[in-house]
């Protein structure tokens, strides 16, 4: 009691000062989340994109390599939650989905997007273990499917049919691609697609493809990044993930040519670490 | 000379024999000649009550005793020379938690049976392996690949370092099949169990990178601290808090004790209490040697600051020392870990009483420099102070970095400038935010919605230590690059320091 007396004040101050920093913590998170918001996250040689709409609706894209993913997550969502509403996997490469492995154990997510390719690696195969522990539904890509969060559209563009339990030589040929549409913005997110799936969807669906963004395909690896896609895109800006002095040599020359000759800005995860994406629907910006 | 001192000085020279013989081969003929000496020596002096000479002959047997029981540990390494460099299949037993990096794990297997034979004499392999699945101690493993020996790399002694932990063969990323679980001890299992439930428990109620940091702080598991906050730990000095040191464990202990007494329970019953929790806290942990050594130590500073009067207990530290090295005399030159948690003990012990007397002589000056304005500063404060323990807080730091700064500079050739302060910054919130964190864990056994209170809590003291370190970090010159070699100059310094400062005690104690 006595001590109680003693610290009162102290503790009243404290209470106080803590409400107040929760309160600005609140209207702070508020004020930044007013846009859509997209966050290439550096996480060495390896992809993750989260998304975020002004709804909160929280959509997780592969996981990159290893476990780096949780801190760029648990610094991007507000640290209480915990729960994702849609992770999707554009392919089974541990440089996807190693690190979505570790998203699983920690984080409720409610759906799963995925090609379900089979693909007999052990981290693959420890996602697919978790997916089930955990009773995440998955959703079978394939392209033509659109899913609408608000005034947020991701529409499936690859793979262009059901590939669930196929077992490919390269699983890229079954990378789930998607194009994010928000008001008049968009941005085209091509996993590690390769040249067969750019061609294919310039010849069929080349209407389609024109986005203000373009996640380059495969770490801008010369296997992807067609001059007759990017003419097709016509991106004004162009996200690279790559790792810094990756062993692949990632990001070749030849496609930073080509892109730069396709007319867009360069942003490389390598050399200006994460890159955050946002737009109101009319206007799109990098933020610094 | 006492029969104390003769102990003491017996430790030490076994110690030596340790040291000396885990640099160099001594010949046996060598060792055998100066055994034959000590022993004549030893008789000689009894037997005319000849102290000294006894004294001496004792001092050399401990040494050779050190000397023989190092190289025991060499002699007694099993032959693999028949496994080695060629494929096998193997059957082995997972014999603790593996270690996780960024892309794979290293899994310690117990060795039962090659190419399906049953092995007299089992042996350990260090395995390789990719990340996934995971393995849990208890595991029984088929594993197939090539049985290696192990090689130096670079400037690295890799082999004294795996030598250590009595593992004399690695296997690089092998074939693995499970085909069961729960081997072995079942107290260990159990705990091992309980760790991992706990951890999990904090992994929910935590984001990253605070989830990781709290696994460090509780556990010492550091593996799954990113890269760029552990590098930020190291610029700033403050690595020891997510490794599980003696300081570490002294912490708890002393944490638990300032709880009780602060709800009034009496001294010998907090002491008691937090030390059977320490006990409890190194068997969670796994019982890792090197964690079973940290708790001795911390018991060691809890009894030490207990009884006030640490030049007491120096027969009883050199004891618990050489006792250590005597049950596995590879610490004493190849664990790092080993070597700081006991410098910092003997800096938390010995020169931690110097450090607040300078302390305090520097605050006195200062509140003379100016009466009125410091004298009623004090008066209001000292609560509080008390109360943070600032004061405490900052001498053990500068106590405990004092004693393993040379070895920090050996091991690193770099000194960290803004150590002092980043520690007091970040050890300020440390005991409340490990408080908080083992609440949140146990809490999470109960319901998860008191393990997410509690790591709210726990969230706000992390996020604090992580801005602060990484605020110091950033400063210019926090850690400064000056070479391994300034260590000797360094040594010498405190060598003549420790001279005048024992030279004083002696003389007032006269």
């Amino acid at each position: 009691m006595e001590k109680i007396k003693q610290y009162g004040k102290i503790i009243f101050l404290a209470s106080c000062a803590v409400l107040a920093a929760l309160v600005w913590y609140a209207a702070l998170y508020a004020e930044a989340h007013r846009n859509l918001n997209v966050s290439f996250f550096d996480v060495g040689q390896g992809d993750t994109i989260f998304i975020e709409s002004p709804d909160r609706t929280q959509i997780l894209i592969d996981g990159g390599p290893g476990n780096a993913i949780l801190a760029k997550l648990g610094r991007a969502m507000p640290f209480w939650d915990r729960s994702l509403d849609l992770v999707i996997l554009t392919h089974a490469h541990a440089d996807h989905v190693s690190g979505l492995v570790e998203v699983l154990k920690r984080y409720r997510v409610d759906r799963i997007l995925e090609s379900g390719e089979a693909y007999g690696t052990p981290e693959y195969a420890e996602w697919r273990r978790l997916a089930q522990e955990k009773n995440i539904p998955v959703t079978v890509a394939h392209a033509g499917q659109e899913i609408r969060a608000g005034a947020l559209v991701i529409a499936v563009l690859s793979p262009f049919e059901n590939k669930s339990g196929v077992s490919l030589k390269n699983p890229h040929d079954a990378n789930v691609s998607t194009k994010l549409i928000y008001g008049g913005t968009s941005a085209l997110l091509m996993g590690d697609a390769e040249k067969m799936i750019e061609y294919r969807l310039v010849y069929e669906r080349s209407e389609s493809l024109r986005s203000d963004v373009l996640k380059v395909g495969h770490h801008g690896s010369k296997t992807s990044s067609s001059q007759e896609f990017l003419a097709a895109v016509s991106p004004k800006i162009a996200i690279i993930q790559a790792g810094r002095k990756n062993r692949y040599g990632h990001p070749t020359q030849e496609v930073l040519d080509r892109i730069s000759a396709a007319g867009a800005a360069i942003f490389r995860t390598d050399l200006d670490g994460d890159i955050a994406l946002a737009s109101n629907g009319i206007q799109y910006w990098i933020e610094r | 000379m006492t029969k104390s001192r003769v102990f003491l000085w017996g430790m030490m020279a076994f110690v030596a024999g340790v040291a000396v013989r885990s640099f160099a081969a001594v010949p046996y003929a060598a060792i055998g000649g100066a055994a034959g000496a000590a022993v004549a020596a030893a008789a000689a002096g009894f037997a005319q009550r000849e102290k000294k000479y006894a004294a001496y002959g004792f001092f050399l047997l401990a040494f050779i005793a050190g000397m023989a029981r190092f190289d025991l540990a060499e002699q007694s390494r099993p032959d693999l020379t028949q496994f080695y460099a060629r494929p096998s299949a193997a059957l082995g037993i997972v014999a603790e938690d593996p270690s996780y990096a960024e892309k794979s794990q290293r899994v310690k297997l117990k060795i039962t049976e090659v190419d399906g034979r049953a092995l007299a004499a089992p042996f350990f392999v260090l395995a390789t392996t990719r990340k996934y699945p995971a393995y849990a101690v208890g595991d029984e493993l088929k594993i197939s690949g090539r049985i290696e020996q192990p090689e130096n790399f670079s400037n690295f002694d890799y082999v004294s370092h795996l030598r250590r932990d009595a593992i004399f063969a690695v296997m690089s990323f092998p074939q693995i099949e499970k085909i069961g679980e729960g081997n072995g001890n079942r107290l260990m299992l159990a705990l091992s169990r309980t760790k991992h439930a706990f951890e999990e428990n904090i992994d929910a109620a935590l984001p990253e990178p605070h989830a990781a940091f709290m696994n460090g702080l509780l556990l010492g598991e550091r593996a799954s601290i990113p890269q760029s906050v552990r590098d930020d730990f190291q610029t700033t000095g403050v690595s020891h808090i997510v490794a599980l040191s003696g300081y570490n464990i002294t912490l708890i202990g002393r944490n638990l004790m300032g709880l009780l007494l602060w709800f009034t329970a009496p001294f010998a019953a907090s002491f008691w209490i937090a030390t059977a929790a320490i006990f409890l806290f190194v068997l969670m942990t796994g019982a890792a040697a090197s964690v079973v050594r940290a708790g001795i130590m911390g018991v060691f500073v809890l009894i030490a600051q207990k009884e006030g009067r640490p030049y007491q207990m120096t027969n009883a530290l050199a004891f618990a020392g050489a006792a250590m090295i005597f049950q596995n005399p590879y610490i004493l030159r190849f664990d790092a870990g080993f070597q700081l948690s006991f410098l910092a003990t003997i800096g938390l012990v010995y020169l931690s009483p110097h450090v607040e007397q300078w302390f305090d002589r520097i605050r006195l000056k200062l509140i003379f420099s100016d009466p009125k304005l410091s004298l009623r500063r004090k008066e209001t404060t000292s609560e509080a102070r008390q109360f943070l323990g600032l004061k405490r807080i900052f001498v053990e730091t500068l106590s405990a970095q004092i004693t393993v700064l040379p070895l920090l500079i050996y091991l690193f050739g770099r000194v960290s400038l803004v150590s002092p302060f980043a520690n007091l910054a970040v050890l300020i919130a440390v005991p409340y935010s490990m408080a908080a964190g083992f609440g949140a864990g146990a809490a999470g056994f109960l319901s998860r919605m008191a393990g997410d209170a509690a790591g709210w809590a726990a969230w706000v003291l992390l996020e604090y230590q992580l801005r602060a370190v990484s605020f110091f970090a950033r400063l210019p010159a926090a850690s400064v690059e000056v070479g391994a070699w300034t260590a000797i100059p360094l040594l010498i310094a405190y060598g003549v320091v420790f001279l005048h400062v024992w030279k004083k005690s002696n003389s007032t104690e006269k």
